[in-house]
């Protein structure tokens, strides 16, 4: 398979691949943490090696030890690459599909990967994310597995669904790789194995509830920008950021997201919080701050303000 | 230089057999009245091929010959017939086939499921033995009929199609037996084993790939039903190209019935040779090593290392595998092996062509020391 110079470089020779041991954190003044996502019988399994910055949660260096397929040593080399300096507090929001998957992209308008191996890039945010809870203490969700060739959960599969706004059980393969083993999976009718819960079943239940709350959250058109209520606004606001704003921040590898708005007397403040590489960087207060506040002026009107968070 | 690694599934063509085809092969498409002179045109040459294949399987006198496209669509058509005779009519319930097949009968199978048919399939063990005990449990007078290879195409390990042959015999089942795989590397004898139906496909016996043939007893009620046009014991059903790849066919099997002994040994040999150097590397493990096996098939596993990494360095190298060994989209293999949970995402199957040489094998254990062995995953 044919893959784009940086994937076929950093899966070749990627920087970070390797074990991170005790003697390795002491040099650098932190605690080793290690994290096993998946086995070898899921076809893909990583474990992340972190040295933590104990008294800030961050990570001072990351590395991988991996087992899969070949592509997706370099998806983990760039991610470990972006963890460093994060805070672990912030993983679950600076790690994530889009930012990522734009961070290794060779031409910002081509793929970074081809479809079917999109799942890669899933699988990767998702061990970073379980890694951070785990080191956070949090508890684990329980998580029933629907894919067993590849241990895919439901959870899994219904994030990726609201995530990517997927449709049909091909899109829910790319990106989460369930139903491309036995596909005992898929119905009742696609393998030889029973099993409790199918993809079709989950894919329809999770687009019924996307579709009722797109439709409560549904913005007229016709309707004043000040007339709306905030989950309506956040939703209108969100569209202008995916229109005109958010394919710059991911092709940097970033991204933003409203967090809340508020009417300050004559002003509308929008609170929003920096994803992947905009977090931390020197522009996301100059720059690339008056860049999204002049689009949103220009869309809602001269009293916006943009508060980043 | 690319070095070419037939597994059974990706083949190339022998020389001597591309050459009888194309003059027919420059034949346009043509109506079904053209077919038919079509055949009759080439029925000397026709009539060579089916002796040749007579000879090769041991076909039963009387037997009927039944051709098409490919060998999916032919188990397919099969499957469909002995569901009407033998699921309908005879009120039978139950199907067995080795959880390994190929693609077309667990897709055969699958259909039947849908139906309401029960499918067992047998599995086999870490070693690639066929779990004998599980198939005798499962045998009673509800099995319509049971379909097994003569060989595993992953590890080349045999199958026990002799015993399975008696006990159905036994049992008065039918007995449906895929002989691609083994075809010229084994004698393939199917008056002795009693076999009632055989499947072949022409590009494992490195002829092109377009012509599968199913030879079947006489007296069998599906005959009716299967040969719609069939001239003596020639069915035709497709394309005037069928002509030439059934032709092609018949010389590819005479071909390796010629063959079978001499390139056998060679093949043996290679692999053997192969095997010792693989097992000098750490961590990897022979799989069916113990069993009777193909002589030119190996399956074997490197310690953390997955197939999807190994066959992308193998392909990088210029070693050609066939999509089986990968684990990409619709992988009939992993269809296949969904039941072993061990093997799923690390078994690698090569079969050797006569085409394959020292240098290959040397390249290929190059390329696992150099390559693929550092991204081996530590437990």
């Amino acid at each position: 398979m044919a893959y784009t110079h940086k994937i076929a470089h950093f899966s070749e020779k990627p920087i970070n691949y390797g074990a991170l041991d005790e003697n390795d954190a002491r040099n650098e003044n932190g605690t080793l943490f290690t994290y096993r996502h998946k086995e070898p019988a899921c076809g893909e399994s990583v474990t992340l090696y972190w040295i933590v910055d104990d008294e800030n949660k961050s990570i001072i260096r990351a590395k991988f030890e991996s087992f899969g397929t070949f592509a997706a040593r370099a998806v983990y080399d760039m991610m470990c690459m972006i963890l460093r300096t994060k805070s672990i507090e912030s993983i679950e929001k600076t790690i994530e599909y889009q930012g990522l998957e734009r961070f290794i992209r060779d031409n910002p308008a081509d793929p970074a990967l081809p479809d079917e191996e999109r799942y890669l890039i899933t699988f990767a945010v998702e061990a970073a994310h379980k890694a951070a809870a785990s080191y956070l203490a949090q508890e684990h969700k329980t998580e029933t597995i629907v894919c067993k060739c590849h241990c895919v959960s439901k959870e899994t599969i219904e994030e990726a669904i609201r995530k990517h706004d997927l449709k049909d059980i091909a899109a829910i393969g790319d990106f989460t790789r369930a139903g491309r083993g036995c596909r005992s999976c898929i119905d009742r009718d696609s393998g030889f194995e029973k099993r409790d819960i199918y993809l079709v079943e989950i894919l329809s239940q999770t687009r019924e509830v996307i579709e009722k709350e797109k439709k409560e959250s549904a913005v007229d058109d016709d309707t004043p920008f000040e007339a709306l209520e905030v989950p309506q606004k956040i939703a209108y606001i969100n569209r202008i950021v995916d229109e005109h704003i958010r394919h710059f921040l991911v092709m940097d590898g970033g991204d933003m997201e409203i967090l809340d708005i508020k009417e300050n007397g004559p002003n509308t403040d929008i609170y929003i919080r920096y994803l992947g590489a905009c977090s931390g960087c020197a522009s996301s207060s100059t720059g690339t701050l008056f860049a999204i506040e002049n689009i949103l002026k220009e869309k809602l009107g001269p009293n916006v303000r943009v508060l980043p968070l | 230089m690319e070095h070419y690694l037939d597994n059974n599934t990706l083949s190339i063509a022998d020389l001597q057999t591309l050459k009888i085809t194309e003059t027919m092969l420059a034949t346009p498409a043509i109506s079904h009245r053209g077919k038919r002179d079509l055949a009759q045109k080439h029925r000397a040459l026709l009539n060579e091929t089916i002796e040749k294949l007579v000879n090769t399987i041991q076909a039963p006198q009387e037997a009927k010959m039944l051709f098409e496209n490919d060998l999916q669509r032919l188990h397919h058509r099969l499957f469909e017939m002995l569901y009407r005779h033998r699921i309908l009519e005879a009120q039978k319930r139950k199907i067995i086939i080795y959880g390994r097949e190929s693609v077309g009968i667990q897709s055969a199978a699958l259909v039947l499921k849908r139906r309401g048919v029960e499918v067992v399939r047998i599995g086999c063990d870490a070693q690639g033995a066929f779990d004998l005990d599980a198939f005798k449990t499962s045998l009673d007078d509800t099995v319509a009929w049971v379909s097994v290879s003569h060989a595993d195409a992953f590890s080349g390990v045999l199958l026990p199609v002799e015993e399975i042959a008696a006990l159905l015999h036994e049992m008065q089942i039918p007995f449906h037996s895929d002989a691609s795989t083994a075809l010229g590397k084994i004698p393939i004898d199917m008056q002795r084993l009693d076999i009632d139906y055989l499947t072949l496909d022409a590009h494992a016996a490195y002829a092109p790939q377009a012509a599968a043939m199913l030879c079947i007893k006489a007296n069998d009620p599906i005959v009716e039903d299967l040969f719609v046009d069939a001239y003596g014991y020639v069915g035709f059903d497709a394309q005037a190209a069928d002509i030439a790849a059934v032709a092609a066919l018949g010389k590819a099997v005479e071909i390796a019935s010629d063959m079978l002994g001499f390139e056998t040994e060679e093949m043996r040999d290679l692999r053997d040779a192969f095997e010792a150097r693989l097992e000098e590397i750490e961590g990897v493990t022979i799989i069916g090593k113990a069993h009777a096996r193909l002589a030119n098939t190996l399956a074997f596993q490197i310690d953390g290392v997955s197939n999807a990494t190994a066959t992308h360095y193998f392909e990088a190298s210029g070693l050609l595998l066939a999509d089986a060994l990968t684990e990409r989209l619709h992988n009939p293999y992993i269809q296949a092996i969904g039941n072993d949970e061990k093997l799923r995402h690390t078994l690698l199957g090569i079969a050797l062509s006569p085409d394959s040489d020292e240098a290959c094998v040397e390249s290929m254990i190059e390329t696992i020391e150099e390559k693929i062995k550092p991204t081996a995953y530590k437990d």
